[in-house]
């Protein structure tokens, strides 16, 4: 076949459309350098065969040359293993991350290491004791002794405090910021699944979509662990042309367990939202927080595609949500069964039933004994005159009266908390003080001096106790700790900054482990300066190449044209 | 492996970020001259901290009753020693001139001093230290004893009561051995512990507190006979040397009593000094204690100040030549020398 005058134009004007083409994606990649998300763009390319390559009756020694070049599709580097890789560290560290804010300002409430606190109050209360022990009798020095330990209680009602604003804010995080954040991805990701269809339909390949709903997989990722898979258009022309859906379940321990559609948050268009419940309700301090799934809902319909029978709430394996919920629920040992996970429950709890044994074991202490019963009686067995009657010691034990308590309930309840103890109004007001000896009952003598029940007292303050989820020493509660109500308090605080210190190691650990693989995908799929600068060079010398191409051919058909047939005249 | 300018700039950004926490952290440490800031920073050493803190607190607890009944035996031994000075020069004086060259006139000035001895000695019995009295057993504010006549009798006879009681009524006898084993323990760090006694009562392990109740009767003696008793055995000495012609007989048998109450009171008043030397022992050894505990909080607690300053120099450091690296590492690619 014969080539036509005009053919080279048309190859030069391919690699001019080429080289154009190539600069303006070098310039989109160089101005996106520093977009969030952005995977680096490339034109794919192919030379054009010869338009005589099938010619059925070219003469063997034709030579057919090619058409120029064809800019196929611009496509994106970017690895979807990397992806997975990454999404599935992200949920980890988005269950560390949601932990330590709870643990950390736990942490922080327990923590007297610059600043003393209830540990200080403590250690003083004891020391009024001592200071009255030697001093027994003085009214001045039990209400020294008195409004140490009512800063020591005011401590206690302050650290109950504490513990539910760090429930407080974080039931606040989850309702008010987690869960409308994972809604809105869900919500946006939907349209994003809507719009990179019609694109795909319309064969724009929607790069930028594409990165955006990567970005928005990447977040959802850090509240729970999800799959995210591409499955071909329900129709089968689109699913011809490569064009895909995608889906977004999320993977849960909840038994019975639930199928693929129930995990499922995002399909197309379709998506499902989360919400925060909580039983018996928000107000109960003893109240379950639980995430529900509407299930997937159809976008057009509004109604729900699928159904999650119980709806018991979701059992995240893993992410930001499961850290929360477990921060929110968990009681640790006081759970049923108990377990290991100290949530903020189990802090409250812990300080609940400190300040519990403690007030009992204090106001058991404090009871005193019968005024009226004598430890000496007149000699039963004396047989004379019952006036002379040597006095003998008392065989019957007298009955010990526990009115005299030394804390109770600020708010009628029968039950002391941290939340509720105070100093007990008879103890406060005068009308009875601590009990310094129980043998305040000899008319005309007084026992003032007898220490032997203030160092009771003290001695119940360094008395080693089982401490038990149920009370001292009760085989029906889980072992809490053995030692002193002081130890036992400063365990509980320890216990708190242990974890944060060991989950923020493995937080440190995590993240380096996440950078490593974001390290990765940026080396894939992140702009690089100097390959854009280079690609600038390279496309610029090949947009002046073709040009050229297209000055010779000018200049050759000038030859052709009007210089030919000319020769003698 | 392919570089980009965005992985150098976020690495560059974590590891300036950690930098500077460090420089913060080295800061922080020279402002408060801690090792640690909080105990989740370092949960094992805060641990030790508190149980230091604890122990230093205890200790100087202990310290402040030792000191305190040290004041108050300061006073017991001032008073003790009147009344032993007192038997020591009553039992000289009985033992030249019960011999019987005394003259009755002698007697009778004898037999005054002796009452005017009683009435010191009650006076000191009755002492009071910061407003309880010393020798009441546990009742430190009630008088404990009274010196009365009763002249009821004749011969009127001396009668002397401990908190109430007649010291020679036999149906006491059994209430004043109780007053007289009176213990006021004070914790003084030797393992307090308190039993529950069979009456449901706490009672005070004697080797785990420190007794410092010294009941009067527990030294002057008590019992069904006024001899019995060191006060009244002086009443009763006087009242023989005024009697004429002397009871050779009688005063011996007193003067021998008197022998015995002086050595109780020699014994009581050894035994308070022991106590005394004791429990200076105890505060050495509770300050010594004190110094070591302060120590060991300043060692765990606190920060050299050389290493908490070389500390924040090396940290400075680091982030200038981080922030100098900075500089030169984000700045230039190859679109800088593009022309």
């Amino acid at each position: 076949m014969l080539r036509s005058t005009f053919y080279g134009f048309n190859i030069a004007f391919s690699g001019l459309m080429m080289a154009q083409k190539a600069l303006d994606l070098t310039g989109n990649n160089i101005s996106n350098v520093d977009t969030p998300g952005y995977t680096r763009q490339r034109l794919d390319l192919n030379s054009i065969p010869s338009a005589n390559y099938l010619d059925r009756y070219a003469p063997y020694n034709n030579v057919a040359i090619g058409r120029g070049v064809n800019v196929t599709r611009v496509a994106q580097l970017r690895d979807p293993f990397l992806d997975a890789r990454f999404r599935r560290e992200a949920a980890n560290i988005g269950e560390l991350d949601s932990q330590l804010s709870a643990l950390s300002d736990i942490a922080r409430i327990f923590d007297e290491v610059q600043y003393e606190a209830l540990n200080k109050a403590m250690e003083d209360f004891r020391t009024q004791l001592q200071v009255y022990s030697t001093q027994t009798g003085e009214v001045t020095i039990d209400t020294t002794v008195w409004s140490t330990a009512e800063s020591m209680v005011k401590m206690f009602n302050q650290y109950s405090r504490q513990l539910t604003e760090v429930r407080d804010y974080q039931e606040f995080l989850l309702k008010d910021s987690a869960v409308p954040e994972v809604n809105k991805i869900l919500e946006n990701l939907a349209l994003l699944n809507k719009n990179i269809r019609e694109c795909d339909v319309f064969g724009n390949p929607a790069l930028e979509m594409r990165d955006e709903r990567n970005l928005l997989l990447d977040k959802l990722s850090t509240y729970m662990k999800i799959d995210v898979t591409y499955y071909p258009d329900p129709d089968p022309e689109l699913a011809k042309r490569g064009i895909e859906i995608c889906k977004v379940a999320f993977i849960c321990d909840n038994a019975p367990p639930l199928d693929l559609d129930q995990r499922t948050l995002l399909d197309g268009k379709d998506f499902a939202s989360l919400r925060v419940e909580q039983i018996p309700d928000d107000e109960d301090p003893d109240r379950v927080t639980y995430i529900t799934s509407s299930g997937l809902i159809d976008s057009r319909t509004g109604l729900p595609i699928h159904t999650i029978p119980g709806n018991p709430g979701l059992q995240f394996t893993t992410g930001a949500l499961k850290g929360a919920l477990d921060m929110l629920n968990s009681k640790g040992a006081f759970d049923d069964p108990p377990n290991t996970l100290n949530g903020i429950g189990y802090y409250q709890s812990v300080l609940d039933q400190i300040v519990r044994d403690f007030a009992e074991t204090m106001n058991s202490a404090n009871a005193y004994a019968d005024p009226a019963w004598q430890p000496f009686i007149p000699d039963p067995f004396w047989m004379r005159d019952p006036a002379e009657a040597p006095k003998v010691a008392n065989p019957t034990p007298p009955v010990l009266f526990d009115d005299h308590p030394l804390f109770e309930t600020n708010d009628g309840s029968t039950v002391i908390t941290a939340a509720n103890i105070q100093i007990a109004e008879g103890w406060k007001n005068g009308s009875y003080n601590l009990t310094t000896s129980k043998n305040m009952f000899l008319p005309g003598d007084d026992y003032i001096g007898d220490t032997s029940n203030l160092l009771y007292i003290i001695s119940q303050l360094d008395s080693p106790f089982n401490f038990t989820t149920d009370g001292i020493d009760n085989p029906a509660g889980y072992p809490l700790f053995k030692g002193t109500f002081e130890q036992m308090f400063k365990n509980t605080g320890l216990i708190a900054a242990q974890e944060v210190s060991a989950k923020t190691k493995a937080l440190g650990a995590g993240t380096n482990v996440i950078m490593g693989i974001e390290e990765m995908r940026n080396s894939l799929s992140s702009v690089s300066m100097d390959e854009e600068g280079v690609n600038l060079l390279r496309f610029q010398k090949s947009y002046a190449a073709n040009a050229r191409v297209m000055t010779t051919l000018d200049e050759a058909l000038e030859v052709l044209i009007n210089r030919m047939g000319i020769v003698g005249r | 492996m392919r570089i980009t300018q965005s992985m150098v700039m976020n690495s560059y950004t974590s590891r300036l970020g950690k930098v500077f926490e460090s420089m913060d952290h080295a800061t922080q440490q020279v402002i408060t001259k801690r090792n640690f800031l909080s105990a989740v920073e370092d949960p094992a050493a805060a641990a030790r901290a508190y149980q230091l803190r604890k122990n230093f607190q205890q200790n100087n607890d202990y310290l402040n009753n030792v000191q305190d009944v040290l004041d108050t035996m300061d006073s017991i031994d001032a008073s003790m020693m009147v009344i032993s000075k007192m038997a020591e020069s009553a039992h000289v004086t009985l033992t030249a001139g019960r011999n019987g060259v005394w003259s009755l006139e002698d007697r009778m000035i004898f037999a005054n001093e002796l009452r005017a001895m009683q009435r010191t000695a009650i006076e000191a019995l009755n002492a009071k230290f910061d407003d309880k009295f010393l020798f009441g057993g546990s009742s430190t504010k009630t008088l404990p004893f009274e010196l009365a006549e009763d002249t009821s009798t004749t011969p009127p006879k001396q009668v002397l009561t401990f908190r109430g009681l007649d010291i020679t009524d036999p149906a006491n006898q059994e209430k004043l051995k109780a007053f007289a084993d009176e213990k006021i323990y004070i914790d003084m760090g030797f393992g307090l512990t308190v039993e529950i006694d069979s009456n449901g009562l706490p009672a005070v392990k004697d080797s785990s507190a420190f007794n410092t109740s010294i009941p009067g009767i527990n030294f002057l003696g008590y019992g069904k006979n006024p001899e019995d008793n060191l006060i009244l055995t002086l009443g009763l000495i006087a009242d023989e040397l005024e009697k004429e012609p002397l009871d050779y007989d009688a005063t011996t048998h007193l003067w021998e009593k008197l022998t015995d109450h002086r050595q109780s009171m020699l014994k009581a008043v050894t035994r308070v000094g022991a106590d005394y030397n004791f429990l200076q022992k105890q505060k050495s050894v509770l300050e010594r204690n004190s110094d070591s505990l302060n120590s060991k909080i300043l060692n765990v607690e606190f920060i050299d100040m050389e290493v908490a300053i070389n500390n924040l120099k090396m940290a400075d450091y680091v982030y200038r030549a981080s922030l100098e690296i900075g500089t030169k590492i984000l700045t230039p690619s190859f679109i800088d020398f593009m022309r």
